[in-house]
């Protein structure tokens, strides 16, 4: 057998093994939440109870985290252990979409020194953060109104659990039962070292995860890019869609194309649907994590993440006047950026620090 | 170093594209150049062709500017010499579709029924010679083949030397302007084609700084 592809099977079982320690973590971290009692988790279900403290929460938790999967496996992980309700998850699974767009505007200060090439690397960057600030302009004030999201994903997790898909969740939960026994049997049934153990097993996991996954898929998806992402826009999204699932990090995918629009190379409206795709295929994580917990509270989490989503696609792409407006958004940052370029610093810090803490910190 | 991207059919990345589109290039300046010179500084039939295929040639260098940009990009630690080195090459094929052109508008501009026949069969000897150095090249790249590559660079050392020789000929001759000078740049562009071809070898017979330069 040739050295790659012995290298390439070590990485696949070394992948395997990985997703299994996350998963694992997940259903740590319920078991912990358990462990807690209900008196935290009445605390901290009246804490998220303001839809705009979850908001913030999950804007904060995942741009101080650099990973949305981290905090939404974390809202799955705390729903399945009765410390969050569903609809105190929704909105901090959007905050975690506005915050994992932090990671490409970061990606895009290494152009700050050369002023065009910075401009088209920032809107490139800041039109995945516009589309989502949007999409949860639109969304959160109709899910604190209607529930929308919350009754569809319900539908959907019952309906899914009537095709049997809690059955397929049973082995997952199997195979990770055992070992979280046993994890908080050695942690004596601390809850707070068992917390610290899963968020701290469920941050190390995923950051190789991510790593692993990139190393076997983006060293063998540049020809598709190259063909894909020139293409036609539901070609691009659909490769956003297949490449953050495997790579299981939109952050890491709509990064790696930061480069090629600061190059030039790559037009914002040619990113765009890509960026959109790696929106939903990052839903994936919190599909894992939930399916692990076996609960079906937890999955309807999952489907809230996944129809969130998809509805901020329908409503923003399909309308060209609609759509042009996160692309506007962003490439009016990166005029201003031309004038003096504190204003991305001053962006970056504000949207995704400043104020989420701030007003968490008033909101609490 | 192409050899072994080319070879790697299991593990099929942008470079690899890349170098076969540098093949492809080489291959259309090389029918360009044999369409320009069959016979040199009369009127070709060819310019339509020879057009399309200098379009062709400066779309294929875009393409494979971006897919090497696109791979450095992704990969940043695979392959970087190599991917510097395409750069380097597609950019002196572009040069000798220029060339290849020029010779062929030369045509249309020069008086051809002159009485300069020496200089006409000195630059026929001039073609004659660059010609098999196509193959030659095409054959080093495929085959990372340095001694192949070399023999390309020594020769172009010899074509420089009869190109000098003939365009101080024509320089200290006696013919009009009107017939001299258009042989005096079909030398010239002759020389600049085997140049080019020169540095396309030397990427393979050269550490990566030399590239370009003379034989190491």
């Amino acid at each position: 057998m040739k050295r790659e592809t012995i290298q390439l099977w070590a990485q696949l079982i070394g992948l395997v093994l990985i997703l299994y320690i996350f998963l694992v973590s997940i259903g740590l971290l319920g078991d912990s939440f358990k462990l807690f009692g209900k008196d935290l988790a009445h605390q901290l279900i009246e804490m998220t109870s303001n839809p705009l403290v979850g908001l913030f929460a999950g804007i904060l938790a995942t741009t101080l985290a650099q990973s949305s999967s981290t905090t939404t496996s974390i809202a799955v992980g705390m729903v399945a252990g009765g410390a969050l309700t569903i609809e105190g998850a929704i909105p901090v699974i959007m905050g975690a979409n506005i915050g994992t767009s932090v990671t490409n505007t970061l990606v895009s200060m290494g152009h700050i020194t050369r002023k065009e090439e910075f401009k088209r690397a920032l809107a490139g960057a800041t039109v995945h953060d516009f589309f989502n600030l949007i999409a949860v302009a639109i969304l959160l004030p109709l899910e604190i109104a209607f529930g929308y999201l919350q009754h569809l994903s319900e539908k959907a997790a019952v309906i899914f659990q009537g095709v049997g898909g809690m059955k397929f969740a049973n082995p997952l939960k199997a195979i990770t039962k055992p070992v979280v026994s046993w994890l908080v049997e050695l942690f004596g049934s601390n809850p707070i070292i068992c917390l610290i153990a899963a968020l701290v097993i469920m941050y190390i996991a995923l950051k190789f995860l991510v790593d692993l996954a990139r190393g076997v898929v983006i060293k063998r998806s540049e020809r598709y890019l190259h063909r894909y992402l020139f293409g036609a826009a539901p070609v691009a999204m659909l490769f956003g869609i297949i490449l953050t699932i495997m790579v299981q990090s939109s952050s890491i995918t709509t990064s790696m194309i930061v480069p090629l629009i600061g190059a030039g190379i790559l037009t914002l409206e040619q990113v765009f649907p890509f960026t959109l795709g790696a929106n939903i295929g990052t839903t994936v994580t919190a599909m894992l994590a939930a399916l692990a917990t076996g609960n079906i509270a937890a999955v309807t989490v999952a489907f809230a993440h996944f129809f969130f989503n998809v509805s901020g696609i329908v409503l923003v792409y399909p309308i060209k006047a609609i759509r042009q407006i996160p692309l506007k958004m962003a490439r009016a940052l990166a005029e201003m950026t031309s004038r003096s370029r504190l204003y991305a610093v001053a962006y970056v810090v504000l949207v995704f620090y400043a104020v989420p803490l701030l007003l968490v910190l008033v909101w609490r | 170093m192409f050899k072994e991207i080319i070879g790697s059919q299991k593990r099929k990345t942008l470079l690899y594209d890349a170098i076969l589109e540098v093949l492809e290039m080489l291959e259309r300046a090389a029918r360009m150049y044999e369409l320009t010179c069959t016979d040199l500084l009369k009127p070709q039939p060819d310019a339509v062709n020879i057009d399309r295929e200098d379009r062709d040639i400066n779309a294929s260098e875009r393409i494979v500017r971006r897919m090497v940009f696109e791979h450095l990009v992704l990969n940043p630690k695979q392959d970087l010499p190599t991917s510097l080195s395409i750069l380097s090459i597609v950019h002196d094929i572009e040069r000798i579709g220029d060339y290849a052109k020029s010779l062929m508008e030369l045509s249309h501009w020069s008086n051809a029924d002159g009485n300069s026949a020496t200089y006409m069969d000195e630059c026929q000897r001039l073609h004659r010679a660059i010609a098999p150095l196509f193959a030659q090249v095409l054959e080093a790249l495929r085959e990372s083949d340095i001694n192949r590559a070399r023999q390309v660079m020594r020769q172009h050392e010899k074509i420089k030397q009869q190109s000098d020789a003939l365009l101080e000929r024509i320089i200290q001759g006696d013919s009009p302007n009107n017939e001299a000078v258009p042989y005096a740049l079909a030398a010239r562009y002759l020389r600049r084609i085997s140049a080019h071809l020169s540095n396309v070898a030397s990427s393979i017979a050269n550490p990566f700084d030399r590239v370009s330069g003379k034989e190491s």
